[in-house]
């Protein structure tokens, strides 16, 4: 019996009856998953791994499905890790520049001049209803050909894999973080900004010092699916040449056909962070849902 | 009108010499029609799944609430073009060839090999990711059903399952319209990524436009062409769920509750 083995066998015997367990706790009216919640989200990641394991073990012989990932993963992982990095800086500089980005959006969106909630409307709705996948093209394929009256051809029109990812990430998700943003200024109560306008604060301080930290707060939960959703979409900029993730575990399965045990493998490294958030999204919206 | 389509066109800033012929449009038109396709066999198939795993996911007996919530879970924190990759590569190795000659399987079954085709497996992917968010949208819109209704429907002696199927899921679907409508916008904007495996939806039609060295350079107004396809669609679909979310469904009395779960479906996009 190899470690593998073991620790599949000892996945199915002691974590999965514990896993149950706290899932009942968790599920049943009026409980929470307040102890443990490492053991929730881990139970859940390995009971996929589980049932891969034994959807493909038929076709891998007597070591199993697992086995080979984890011999894909002990032969490709600084090349895999590189990828993970390249996935998650992505993930965190698109989403503070979006951040800033969905700001400044949904102040123009709620301000008082028509022009800027027009201009800010019409961002957040051509980059909603068009693919993100579209709008990567655009940046990568079609902007190193526009040419401009004056300007002619800059040369910075045409972008690195990279440069081109983060722009196109960033645009793509202002478009959702100015939403939420709009959604949590609109919930912060009228009188804030007038109690803040008494004491004589300006329009731009009372909006800035006041209205924003709570309308922030007010967004958080939303923030966190967005920022989860970011983390998966920024796959798609495999499609342009990034090196990240999916590029990377594309690139070695291409070499060595071990498609599915590198897919899976991908997959795993991506749930580790997805599912995690998840459940913290979960905790928050409960905890702000009691919180009003 | 085709000479007013013309001197229409010539008016735009850039080269739109090839928009002025039919054949250009109607090869980029059957694109969308397979796009148009999978969107909408993916989120059938997604409202299908979906509405049994919300449904599922509320169950009173312990382990398929686990089954549900591990399969909801798990496949809406994947990224979709991971999943199609999968589904797509996996298809070859699915022995399907037995279901060849069943009556609906074989639309989705290559007429020679019995293979899933390409298509096929983008439905099935899409179906998967989405039918995860639908059994979350779906079990908001539960949940939001104030319990007496369902405690009633109870009470006069409909099963758990009755319940849900007579009095809980018609509710949840009306009230969950609008975030329906907006999911139905990420699904159609996620077929373009059929388009990485080679399947000639939308994106991948115009691809092919654009990259033809005879047709000349023309990617800045293919690519908007193609983008407006999507655009427009999407904004109708967007303007009809907003109008859903104001009409006479969300009554004076509905719990608050409601529009922050709008909000956070759509938001998941």
């Amino acid at each position: 019996m190899g470690v593998t083995a073991l620790l599949i066998w000892g996945y199915f015997v002691i974590a999965l009856p514990l896993w149950v367990a706290v899932e009942i706790v968790h599920t049943r009216p009026g409980h929470r998953a307040g102890w443990f919640p490492a053991l929730f989200w881990t139970g859940r990641g390995l009971a996929l791994a589980g049932v891969t394991w034994a959807a493909f073990g038929a076709t891998y012989g007597a070591r199993g499905f697992w086995h080979e990932v984890w011999t894909q993963l002990r032969e490709n992982y600084p090349a895999l890790l590189r990828g993970y990095r390249m996935t998650i800086i992505l993930t965190l500089l698109s989403f503070a520049l979006a951040m800033l980005l969905g700001g400044v959006l949904a102040l123009f969106r709620t301000s008082e001049s028509r022009l800027l909630r027009a201009t800010s409307g019409a961002y957040v709705e051509w980059f909603r209803n068009t693919p993100l996948l579209v709008q990567l093209f655009f940046l990568f394929f079609a902007l190193p050909k526009l040419t401009l009256p004056i300007f002619g051809r800059p040369d910075w029109f045409l972008l690195s894999p990279f440069k081109a990812g983060l722009i196109g990430l960033t645009m793509y998700t202002a478009a959702y973080t100015a939403e939420a943003l709009r959604s949590g200024l609109l919930a912060v109560d009228k009188g804030q900004t007038e109690a803040a306008r008494s004491l004589g604060l300006n329009y731009v301080q009372a909006r800035i010092y006041v209205v924003t930290p709570q309308a922030l707060r007010i967004a958080v939960p939303l923030l966190t699916s967005i920022f989860s959703a970011l983390f998966r979409n920024s796959a798609l900029v495999s499609a342009i040449g990034v090196r990240e993730l999916l590029q990377t575990a594309d690139n070695i399965q291409q070499n060595n056909f071990k498609t599915f045990e590198l897919f899976a493998l991908a997959g795993v490294m991506y749930l580790s962070l997805t599912l995690p958030l998840a459940y913290a999204s979960n905790r928050l919206e409960h905890r702000v849902a009691r919180s009003r | 009108m085709d000479a007013i389509w013309g001197h229409l066109l010539d008016l735009l800033p850039g080269d739109w010499t090839l928009f002025k012929e039919w054949p250009y449009w109607r090869f980029l038109f059957e694109g969308l029609w397979v796009s148009v396709q999978i969107a909408v066999a993916g989120i059938a198939l997604a409202i299908l799944v979906g509405v049994i795993m919300a449904v599922a996911r509320l169950s009173p007996i312990p382990i398929v609430r686990v089954l549900a919530t591990t399969y909801v879970e798990s496949f809406r924190a994947t990224p979709l073009l991971l999943l199609i990759f999968f589904v797509f590569f996996g298809a070859g190795r699915l022995n399907t060839g037995g279901a060849k000659d069943w009556p609906i399987l074989d639309w989705f079954l290559d007429d020679n090999s019995g293979d899933l085709t390409p298509k096929a497996s983008a439905i099935l992917a899409l179906a998967l990711y989405n039918s995860a968010v639908v059994a979350e949208i779906m079990r908001a819109g539960i949940l939001s059903i104030s319990k007496g209704v369902i405690e009633a429907s109870r009470t006069i002696g409909l099963s758990y399952l009755q319940s849900m199927r007579y009095v809980a899921v018609p509710m949840a679907l009306r009230r969950m319209a609008p975030a329906l409508v907006s999911q139905l916008i990420t699904l159609y904007k996620d077929t373009s990524l059929a388009a990485l495996i080679a399947i000639e939806e939308l994106l991948r039609r115009g691809k092919i436009l654009y990259e033809a060295p005879s047709l000349g350079n023309h990617t800045i107004e293919v690519l908007t062409v193609v983008a407006l396809m999507y655009f427009i669609p999407n904004y109708a679909l967007s303007l009809l769920a907003a109008r859903l979310e104001k009409g006479p469904e969300r009554r004076a009395g509905d719990d608050a509750g409601g529009a922050s779960i709008i909000e956070t479906a759509v938001a998941r996009g």
